[in-house]
């Protein structure tokens, strides 16, 4: 198991050494007093979990570790260069697929599993989107191994979440500890809304000159809801549901008091099968009729953009580093984590045999559920988990259970290690751009390896040094 | 609408008689009395404060408050936003106990407090834009609802009761002019005693007092222009007849002849202006059509 902290002897890293002093000089009572801080200023801006259908108010926070997880110079170097190396390659992927299919025609991915899958949208084939770019906002899981290698456990490119949390963690470490900020040179985030912004307004259609973005989210009942607002808010930019929207001669339409508006780029926080009821689902409430008329006219873009879970499957993800290879002529940077396809008859029969040591999760799932954790199954889970394949091998896939590298965090005893992972958040436009780190999550209960906020996971201030 | 109700009756006469008057003005009287509820200090006061069941309770506006707050987040700024998310937070150290305990003046001047630093922060931080203008539009239509229906329950019930006890009672016209922050405002305009006609006056046609009937007219026709642009619609029209009418009158048109104030064909008109509002602003959206969404968010 990797400690971020510290090296095999017990020795403080060097990114960890100024941190590990100011931790010296601290007292117990001066972090719970913080840690109370925090939470309140976690309350009043609001990022909270609604329980819905509670009037009382009754909201949770997702937990805030008050101890970051640190990232050096070089480390950051290295994971920029295999992220932007990962996005190209899938941008690449995705451009192909809907075009000549010159990756799935070399053999490299299998093309029946591209063109049957469920996320493959028919109405992209020969669609061609301004620079290229599909997945504009990209969010990649990256976990460490026992040996500190970072590994990509999974990429997630339809309308990845988390950033506010990145941005509002930032915040509150700045308000609480400020000494800490002024002792070390810390990778500034808080720009993270300027370059996405820009990003967005480079991806509109071609000829206009001063582009409109909107942000369009399903509604105030969905629950990363708080985060649609904070970021409509910190770009500027106008928030709207879809029936605030509508087109006309191939055009998208804001109606405002002064007439209607057009609108040149969409920043979509809901699903493809919700977009366009004309397209998709017929019963959708939260799309716009006709909206891919529009785009495929190229009158207006979206982001990110339709059909892009073809590319972040869990069933896809092996062929990764090959695309890599294929479109860059390039050695992936950043590894897989060792995937077997149980729709393979070697790889079924050998998961089988190891269902104890191996996570088991669904191709098509999300947010940690449905997944078996082989060492910390019963033997009954197990069984039951087995019959689940045996139905449908296609539909899972497996890994070694990873241990997760872990990071210190304030526990009830007092400071402990707890497992972690990191989500960057990679924007295409015309170039790509990453702020450095990311969303850190943490596993807050003893040995758990997930870190979902759905599963009592929380998060930590993500910090890359410039001088370590 | 919680502003109002922080300024509950604070003297001690007739308990029911007056404890009846903040359940008259919102309109909740015979609700309460259906329940088979007693009239009385406590029980009108928690009702009024903190019963989530009661649509016109401090609690219910400023949880109606919290959330439309929420759904227009990215309009205001995120200081209106912590105001009004905090005063929600906050108002979890009150319950009904605490209320006892401690009596509802330290509750009532905190809601009062809250509501006067959320108008400033609206001022001082906002963009004085389209959505701006929206934000006084329903402040002031609201402000001159209240303040008719104030005057109906307060007002007139205090002429008619004062002519049968012969007691002109001082400290409750002071209080009438307190529930709607005019009382140092009287003393600056008239320098002279507290008499009703000058009451009814500085409450109703007064230019200068924010809280008065023809100020809250003149703003509500300041902000529709501006949103709408042209003088011809429908809201406009009803709106400016309203404050021709306002600046024609004399009190004694105002008065009937036992000096009560004849109130139901104003609150006709600012009924009529509100629903004019929501006509040609807000029910376009809910009709399902091409939506005036802009309208809320302003043009960009």
């Amino acid at each position: 198991m990797y400690d971020e902290m510290h090296d095999a002897s017990g020795a403080v890293r060097p990114h960890y050494q100024g941190y590990q002093r100011w931790l010296e000089g601290i007292d117990r009572e001066r972090i719970e007093q913080r840690r109370a801080e925090a939470d309140l200023l976690f309350r009043r801006v609001g990022i909270t979990f609604n329980v819905y259908g509670d009037s009382s108010g009754t909201e949770r926070l997702i937990p805030f570790d008050l101890l970051p997880r640190v990232i050096p110079t070089g480390e950051w170097r290295m994971l920029e260069h295999g992220l932007r190396q990962r996005v190209a390659a899938l941008n690449a992927f995705l451009g192909d697929i809907y075009h000549d299919g010159e990756i799935l025609a070399a053999g490299k991915v299998p093309a029946a599993k591209v063109r049957q899958h469920p996320q493959y949208r028919e109405v992209m084939r020969g669609h061609s989107v301004p620079g290229g770019v599909y997945a504009h906002i990209a969010g990649i899981d990256l976990v460490r191994d026992g040996a500190g290698r970072y590994c990509v456990l999974e990429d997630n490119l339809r309308t990845p979440s988390g950033v506010s949390y990145m941005l509002e963690n930032r915040k509150v470490m700045m308000q609480l500890f400020p000494e800490l900020f002024d002792a070390q040179r810390i990778a500034p985030v808080d720009h993270y809304p300027e370059l996405l912004l820009n990003s967005l307004r480079a991806v509109a259609p071609d000829g206009v000159r001063d582009p409109t973005v909107v942000l369009l989210t399903p509604g105030r009942f969905n629950s990363a809801y708080f985060e649609h607002t904070f970021l409509a808010q910190q770009m500027g930019i106008e928030l709207v549901e879809g029936p605030d929207l509508y087109v006309q001669d191939d055009r998208v339409w804001l109606q405002t008091t002064r007439g209607p508006q057009r609108v040149d780029v969409i920043y979509r926080r809901i699903d493809d099968d919700f977009l366009d009821p004309e397209a998709f689902r017929a019963d959708s409430v939260l799309g716009v009729a006709g909206l891919m008329r529009a785009y495929r006219a190229g009158g207006v873009t979206i982001a990110n953009g339709v059909g892009t879970g073809v590319a972040d499957d869990k069933s896809i993800y092996p062929y990764v580093p090959e695309m890599i290879r294929f479109y860059l002529g390039e050695e992936p940077v950043l590894d897989n984590v060792p995937t077997w396809l149980l729709e393979n008859r070697d790889d079924l029969a050998y998961v089988l045999e190891h269902l104890p040591e191996l996570v088991v999760k669904e191709a098509q799932g999300s947010g940690g559920y449905g997944m078996l954790i082989g060492p910390t199954a019963s033997k009954q889970e197990i069984a039951d988990y087995r019959a689940r394949i045996l139905a449908a091998p296609a539909d899972f896939i497996a890994q070694p259970t990873l241990s997760l590298s872990t990071c210190p965090t304030f526990v009830e005893s007092g400071v402990a290690p707890r497992h972690i992972d990191l989500r960057p958040f990679v924007l295409s436009g015309r170039d790509v751009c990453i702020v450095p780190g990311g969303l850190t999550r943490v596993a807050l209960k003893e040995g758990s390896l997930v870190v979902n906020s759905s599963q009592g996971g929380g998060t930590k201030d993500t910090w890359v040094l410039e001088h370590v | 609408m919680a502003g109002h109700n922080a300024l509950l009756p604070t003297a001690r006469t007739n308990e029911e008689r007056d404890w009846a008057a903040p359940l008259l003005i919102t309109g909740r009287h015979d609700a309460y009395k259906a329940e088979g509820r007693e009239i009385n200090a406590a029980d009108v006061t928690a009702y009024m404060a903190l019963d989530p069941e009661n649509p016109a309770s401090i609690h219910a506006c400023l949880y109606a408050a919290r959330e439309n707050a929420r759904a227009v987040r990215s309009t205001i700024t995120s200081e209106m936003w912590e105001v009004v998310n905090t005063t929600w937070l906050g108002l979890r150290e009150f319950d009904s106990k605490v209320l006892k305990f401690r009596g509802s003046s330290a509750f009532l001047a905190w809601v009062k407090e809250r509501s006067h630093l959320f108008r400033g922060v609206t001022f001082g931080t906002m963009l004085h834009d389209e959505a701006f203008r929206f934000n006084r539009l329903g402040t002031y239509v609201e402000r001159a609802d209240n303040l008719v229906r104030i005057l109906d329950v307060d007002f007139n019930g205090l002429v008619q009761r004062t002519a049968d006890e012969a007691t002109g009672d001082y400290y409750q016209w002071t209080a009438l002019l307190r529930s709607v922050s005019a009382l140092e405002a009287y003393r600056k305009v008239y320098r002279h005693q507290i008499v009703p006609d000058r009451i009814a006056q500085l409450l109703l046609l007064d230019r200068h007092l924010p809280r008065s009937l023809m100020y809250c007219v003149a703003e509500v026709y300041q902000a529709l222009q501006s949103v709408l642009g042209s003088a011809d619609a429908a809201p406009l029209r009803s709106v400016m007849g309203l404050y021709a009418r306002l600046d024609n009158a004399v009190m004694d048109d105002l008065m009937t002849a036992d000096r009560t104030l004849q109130l139901q064909p104003l609150l006709a008109r600012v009924s009529d202006v509100a629903a004019q509002i929501d006509a040609t602003l807000f029910a376009p959206r809910l009709a399902g059509t091409p939506a005036p969404a802009g309208l809320l968010r302003g043009a960009a």
